[in-house]
């Protein structure tokens, strides 16, 4: 007895712990109070769900799990109301069912978003396979206006250039006339011949055929259709064997010669918010109006699945976020290297323009289409040198004499020319600029050389004069280079070309900036910040002068007022730290949507594609980019068309005018390709699994016809058919409850009346009978 | 949205700190309290819209001569469709001056009147700035100028209509510049301020005018400007011309056709310019008959041109609303008062509204050729329609029950505001015909998905009229009734003891409020549910995926979330009638915040439902 009170109890706290508010209804409404709360504030008040508290996206707040727990409470206090109270009749099929059925559905979306893949990738329609006499190994370039790609052939290097593409060339004769295909235009410069431009129809080969500088075709200019057989392209598929997952991050390294890029995967990427653990690590815009929190992080960006990369011996870490900046390049003096970086202005009236040149770096030492150029002279005369000729310059000195000749050289000569008064000739052959110097302290940087034959009282000598004196050789013996003779000097002076020219040296040789008139060069000095007339309409300024430059670029965070809310991350940037030992190096990283092998694939203002080099201590260069997570496609997919169907007028720059956008795809099998599969608005294409559908296209612009690639977005759908089937049994058991329920009740009620008025009438009946009978 | 959440709070707690207030007056004085703030909201809605507007001035003498019926029926290639001149011009306007015509003209005449004199305009108010606190900028902008121009400003300030000149001065430019850089705040407004005077321009209105049909014959290209048949030698040398695109002529027109074109062409502009309005409408009657005779099968037919043109000059018919209005107040005199008269009359205005809201969307399917629910403008139409439709088909079910009239009465209600929101906000609610969006299209997942859901939101619309008169009710005082056997159930078994509020037996108001709110409750919970998995499966084949928790799909959940909870709470309460009805409401307001803060307010994939 005395134990029955704590039993009780006890049965009551289990009671009430496990089983009473899985089987209250009150409880079942509460929780879907709170889910209606939840999912509010979470979809209307955007700004809340992206506290940094929960830098959470939509998927992240509708997956956390404050919400699976609502979720699943709902779902056992239905299972367990359902079982409990709601009699298993005919009557309650309705609500049984409605109630099945919304259980299905969550469970299938469990499922469903369990396992959820999804992402993008664009893939190009083409790309041209060409092969060059004397390589075997063919060089791909991607069918993509601009595109551009140069290989070493066995007579020099071949440049190729896609001019332009055509979605729907009309074959004009032969026996396809009429019908439409897509058509590239593929700009060739052989070495030391005519150029020409290729033209390539997709799926008739046999049309291929060459178009002349002057726009006339080579096969009535020259009689055949290629100007020349050897030099050989053709049209392929450009596949794709991966996509990238939306909201997610990874880092991609690769060494810079590289076209794959190795993944590292970094898990609890910030969204919304940006992290920084020190200001001066970034530029506060002065339109910035909220103080910027410091707000460190430090996450890890290991080689996916454990493998090996260009950084396995490192460690590889993001320390801060952006969610929207762009990086502001910027120079600073007193590195330890020789580094020389000027800033100029251009200005004519109100209109500024800025350049930024590096002295020894000869992809960025000159600007405006070669009209500018920036050079680093070690001394005076280096300086008079450039200001000598604006035409290449030979100077012969001939020992023990005072005789000193500058020849400016025009072009080759034939024969020997005499050094006047003296026994001396010289032939000069050619020249070559932008040499590379093989040794020294200023090897791999470029020179010029003359090539000369010098006749001397001792017989010839055939001299390669170099612009770096010190690399000036002689050939001695079958082609051997040896030491020059001291029979006599020559120097080569490259005749300075550019029309605007900006030196610098050490203390004591000045800033100069000479301008080419044609026949004469114009010498002036110039310092930092003076304005100096180029013309009379445009002033040209020093606006800064490194020696010793470093960069120190910063991320400038853009004001949240200035940002584009549907920008989602693609200004966003990382800054990755790499380390070794105690070496470390920062960089800004910003967002790639894709992690692209190369810049042949990037479209202005569609595709932005931007890996930076980092320098490793051991002195190897590799890339790094910052992008999102890559993930194996089922089978590579190529695109064989994409077409747009508009409507009448055809497209006009709106999408509005715009009413399909049809890709035909092909997926890869053991055997080589799919049949074409078509993949257009509302209806994907589907293969492995997964479903393609049409995401992004590439309109006309840009001075591109468009069309060259589709963006297809992927996705899988496991649980998509039971969701589908809980829902299907949701909505039967609505329609039940509220419209048939009625009916069967109607009739059960119409049975128990003619029941109650059958039993009644019977025993009206057996009351009238008279007592006795049978 | 969070700076809307001040407003948004403030108008709720307003809401529920009135409840308070009203409570503590005696039932009668609660009744006409809220009687009398309601006819005087709806009152104040329309006598601002339409009483208190300022008087059209008064068109030039040449406007009014101008035949604008020749030029409202030309035919302009705009945006994939063929259109009348006259809702082409109204769709440029638009961004021009918003829904003001400018110096009571007619659009055409305007769109005209602005590319062949653009100078007239520079100092003319027809720029619309919609944004108030916009206005005030460069208003003071302007006054830091010169003071002397603060009468011209405060009327600016009134109507929102500035001149361009005023607009392209440095000091005001250098404004917008840097308020364009706001991209959260008023990026957009002066990005509206930017594209009205750029479609001012004498040059984008030449350059948009594609009025000369293919010569070829083939529908599906491109029609040609005037200025593609003028050749260089021909064209005027004026501003108007000068960015037109000049060729050679137009392939495969005739030479004569070319010539009859570009001499009448050239006649219409110098009348035009010499303001005579005889020259004017001759110069136009033959070019508009030379442009049918390039290519008499491609031109659209005069009736439809016609047509279209009368369409827009009578403002879409959104002036039903006025129609709907008659119908409504005496459906709720006559189910207020049982006055048997009174619902007579309001059904009659019933059948005349829903006629022409019929004959407005079969004008709307004839004119674009497609089914009219492609945009805001045609979704609320269409939803309201439906509505109609389900109230007469549930009439004809109740017709000899309590709850008789009382559909056509919501119906009424929810057409009205629908239609008075079209008419007094014709920007917002644009009834331009366009073509679909390509992700619109191909789909029929997404036609049935969008009359469903768009079946459930007229339901919804139509719950929460007769939950508002059930709260109302007892607000007034009434004691709490609820229908016992409420929904589909009291109409079939509408001779259970349970039901007899349906066959009038002693039925109070508030029971027969009640059943007709589960009636459409009802309706609502399974069109919503069925309309939200049609959308699903339109998501999955469109986006890959069924569904992605974008706000739209959040907040269809969670309108649905709101019947689920009526039905609960509905079996668990005691004031069962109470519950149902501020459940009800809450849904529509739910249903509404769905359709229009999420519209318009914030960004999503369903961005142009």
């Amino acid at each position: 007895m005395s134990n029955a009170p704590s039993a009780k109890k006890s049965k009551g706290l289990i009671d009430y712990l496990f089983y009473s508010w899985a089987n209250n209804v009150w409880f079942g409404i509460a929780v879907l109070i709170a889910i209606f709360v939840y999912s509010s504030v979470g979809s209307a008040i955007p700004s809340l769900r992206q506290h940094p508290f929960f830098d959470l996206t939509e998927m992240g707040w509708f997956h956390w799990w404050p919400f699976d727990l609502m979720i699943a409470l709902l779902v056992i206090n239905m299972t367990t109301v359902t079982l409990k109270q709601i009699p298993f009749k005919l009557i309650n099929a309705g609500v049984w069912t409605i109630h099945t059925g919304i259980i299905i559905l969550c469970f299938g979306s469990v499922y469903y978003f369990g396992t959820k893949l999804e992402g993008d990738v664009p893939i190009f329609r083409r790309s041209v396979e060409i092969s060059v006499p004397g390589k075997t190994e063919p060089v791909s370039l991607v069918v993509r206006p601009g595109n551009i790609v140069s290989t070493e052939g066995a007579d020099g290097e071949y440049t190729f250039a896609v001019s332009q593409t055509f979605p729907e060339w009309v074959i004009a004769s032969g026996d396809d006339a009429g019908k439409k295909a897509y058509m590239a235009w593929i700009d060739v410069k052989p070495p030391g011949r005519i150029n020409y431009t290729r033209q390539l129809l997709d799926g008739y080969p046999e049309y291929t055929e060459d178009i002349l500088p002057d726009r006339t075709r080579a096969k009535k200019t020259l009689g055949r259709q290629l100007v020349d057989d050897s030099v050989s392209m053709k049209l392929a598929y450009e596949p794709q064997t991966e996509f990238f997952l939306m909201h997610s991050a990874s880092i991609f390294v690769r060494e810079t010669e590289s076209d794959r890029w190795d993944e590292r995967p970094v898990y609890d990427m910030p969204h919304y918010n940006d992290h920084i653990g020190d200001h001066d690590d970034v530029i506060i815009s002065p339109e910035q109006r909220e103080p910027i929190p410091l707000r460190p992080i430090n996450l890890e960006a290991p080689p996916k699945d454990g493998g090996t990369d260009a950084l396995s011996d490192y460690d590889v870490r993001v320390t801060a976020y952006l969610r929207y900046a762009s990086l502001i390049p910027k120079w600073s003096d007193g590195g330890d290297t020789l580094n020389p970086i000027i800033g100029i202005s251009l200005t004519a009236g109100t209109a500024r323009n800025t350049f930024e040149l590096m002295a020894l770096d000869d992809r960025r030492n000159t600007t405006a289409n070669g009209l500018v150029t920036f050079k680093w002279v070690e001394s005076r005369d280096a300086v008079d040198r450039l200001a000598a000729s604006p035409v290449d310059l030979l100077t012969f000195k001939v020992p023990g004499t005072d005789i000193v000749l500058e020849v400016p050289i025009t072009g080759p000569n034939d024969e020997y020319v005499p050094i006047a008064g003296t026994e001396f000739a010289y032939k000069i052959k050619y020249v070559v600029h932008d040499l590379a110097i093989p040794s020294g302290p200023n090897t791999g940087n470029a020179m010029s050389v003359a090539i000369v034959d010098i006749r001397t009282p001792d017989g010839e000598i055939s001299r390669f004069v170099a612009s770096e004196p010190t690399a000036t050789r002689d050939v001695v013996g079958q082609g051997e280079m040896g030491d020059p003779s001291p029979a006599i000097d020559v120097q080569f002076i490259p005749g300075n070309t550019a029309r605007i020219t900006l030196i610098a040296g050490p203390e004591g040789v000045g800033n100069w900036v000479l301008f080419n008139e044609g026949s004469v060069i114009d010498k002036h000095e110039i310092t930092v910040g003076d304005a100096m007339p180029v013309t009379p309409q445009i002033n040209l300024t020093i606006d800064y002068l490194h020696s010793h430059g470093v960069d120190a670029s910063k991320p400038m965070i853009v004001p949240k007022h200035q940002r584009q809310s549907s920008a989602k991350e693609f200004f966003s940037m990382v800054r990755l730290e790499i380390s070794k030992d105690d070496w470390t190096e920062s960089v800004w990283l910003p967002f790639n949507r894709y992690a692209l092998p190369s810049n042949q694939y990037v479209v202005p203002r569609r595709i932005i594609f931007r890996p930076t080099d980092l320098r490793l201590p051991d002195g190897k260069t590799v890339q790094v980019c910052y992008s999102r997570n890559r993930h194996p496609l089922p089978a590579p997919i190529a695109l064989e068309t994409f077409d747009l169907a508009t409507h009448p007028g055809g497209y006009t720059g709106s999408t509005i005018t715009v009413s399909d956008f049809i890709s035909k795809l092909r997926f890869g099998t053991d055997d080589g390709w799919s049949d074409e599969m078509q993949m257009s608005s509302n209806k994907p294409a589907t293969h492995g699994g997964f479903w393609y559908f049409q995401s992004q296209w590439d309109p006309p612009g840009e001075g591109s016809a468009g069309m060259n690639y589709t963006g297809v977005g992927v996705g899988n759908r496991n649980g998509v058919y039971i969701q589908l089937f809980g829902t299907a049994v949701a909505v039967a058991g609505m329609i039940f409850a509220f419209y048939f329920k009625p009916i069967i009740r109607q009739k059960a009620q119409q049975k128990g009346r003619q029941r109650k008025e059958a039993v009644t009438e019977s025993s009206i009946a057996q009351q009238a009978e008279p007592v006795g009978v049978a | 949205m969070t700076e809307y959440l001040p407003q948004i709070l403030a108008a709720l707690f307003g809401t529920i700190a009135f409840g308070f207030l009203l409570a503590m007056f005696p039932a009668r004085a609660r009744k006409i309290t809220v009687d009398v703030l309601v006819v005087g909201l709806i009152g104040y809605i329309i006598y601002s819209n339409t009483v208190n507007r300022a008087p059209a001035p008064e068109p030039t003498p040449f406007a009014q001569a101008v035949d604008i019926e020749a030029l409202n029926n030309l035919a302009v290639q705009n945006d994939g469709r063929l259109k009348s001149f006259s809702s082409f011009s109204r769709k440029m306007m638009r961004f021009v001056s918003g829904r003001h015509s400018i110096a009571g003209q007619p659009h055409a005449f305007t769109y005209m009147d602005m590319m062949f004199r653009p100078k007239a305009y520079e100092d003319a108010d027809v720029i619309y700035v919609k944004h108030k606190d916009l206005r005030g900028m460069i208003t003071d902008t302007l006054l830091a100028e010169n003071a002397a121009e603060h009468s011209v400003l405060e009327s600016f300030m009134e109507s929102g209509l500035i001149a361009p000149s005023l607009l392209k001065r440095p000091s005001v430019t250098d404004l917008l510049d840097r308020l364009e850089r706001d991209l959260i705040t008023t990026n957009k407004q002066v990005g509206f301020v930017r594209s009205a005077l750029t479609v001012s321009d004498a040059r984008t209105l030449a350059n948009n005018l594609r009025v000369v049909p293919p010569p070829s014959g083939d529908d599906h290209a491109a029609w040609f400007l005037i200025g593609d048949a003028l050749p260089a030698s021909a064209a005027p040398h004026d501003h108007t011309h000068s960015g037109v695109q000049r060729s050679s002529g137009i392939p495969g027109m005739p030479a004569d056709t070319t010539a009859n074109i570009n001499t009448n062409w050239n006649k219409l502009g110098s009348a035009w310019q010499a303001q005579d309005a005889d020259a004017a409408n001759a110069a136009l009657a033959s070019l508009a008959g030379a442009l049918r005779s390039v290519a008499p099968t491609l031109y659209p037919p005069d009736d439809k041109l016609e047509l279209e043109s009368w369409y827009f000059r009578n403002y879409s018919m959104t002036w039903i609303w006025v129609v709907y209005l008659a119908a409504m107040i005496p459906l709720l005199i006559g189910f207020v008062y049982k006055w048997r008269g009174a619902n007579m009359i309001g059904i009659a205005f019933f059948l005349v509204a829903f006629a022409l809201h019929t004959t407005s969307l079969g004008i709307r399917w004839h004119l674009s050729g497609r089914i009219p629910n492609s945009n805001m403008f045609e979704a609320i139409a269409a939803a309201t329609w439906f509505g109609g439709v389900i109230a007469f088909v549930l009439e004809f079910i109740v017709r000899k029950t309590t709850m008789r009239n009382l559909f056509f009465l919501g119906s009424a209600a929810a057409s009205m505001t629908a239609s008075m929101c079209s008419s007094f906000m014709p920007v917002t609610l644009a009834s331009d015909i366009d073509n679909i969006m390509p992700i619109l299209l191909h789909n029929v997942w997404l036609y049935i998905h969008t009359n469903m859901i768009i079946a459930s939101y007229c339901t919804i619309a139509i719950a929460a009229v007769t939950a508002l008169l059930y709260l109302r009710d007892r607000i007034g005082g009434s004691r709490p009734d609820h229908a016992v056997l409420g929904g589909a159930g009291s109409l079939v078994m509408s001779n259970h003891p349970s039901a007899k509020f349906v066959r009038g037996d002693n039925a109070s108001t508030a029971a027969v409020l009640d059943g007709a709110t589960m009636v459409m409750m009802e309706f609502s919970f399974v069109t919503l549910w069925a309309g939200l998995v049609m959308g699903a499966i339109w998501a999955d084949q469109s986006w890959g995926r069924p569904w992605g928790w974008d706000p739209k799909e959040v907040f269809a959940l969670n309108t649905f979330i709101i019947f689920l909870l009526l039905v609960h709470v509905r079996f668990k309460v005691k004031d069962k009638g109470l519950w149902t009805a501020i459940l009800a409401v809450i849904g529509c307001g739910v249903m509404l915040f769905n359709w229009i803060v999420i519209n318009f307010v914030i960004t999503g994939l369903h961005s142009y439902a």
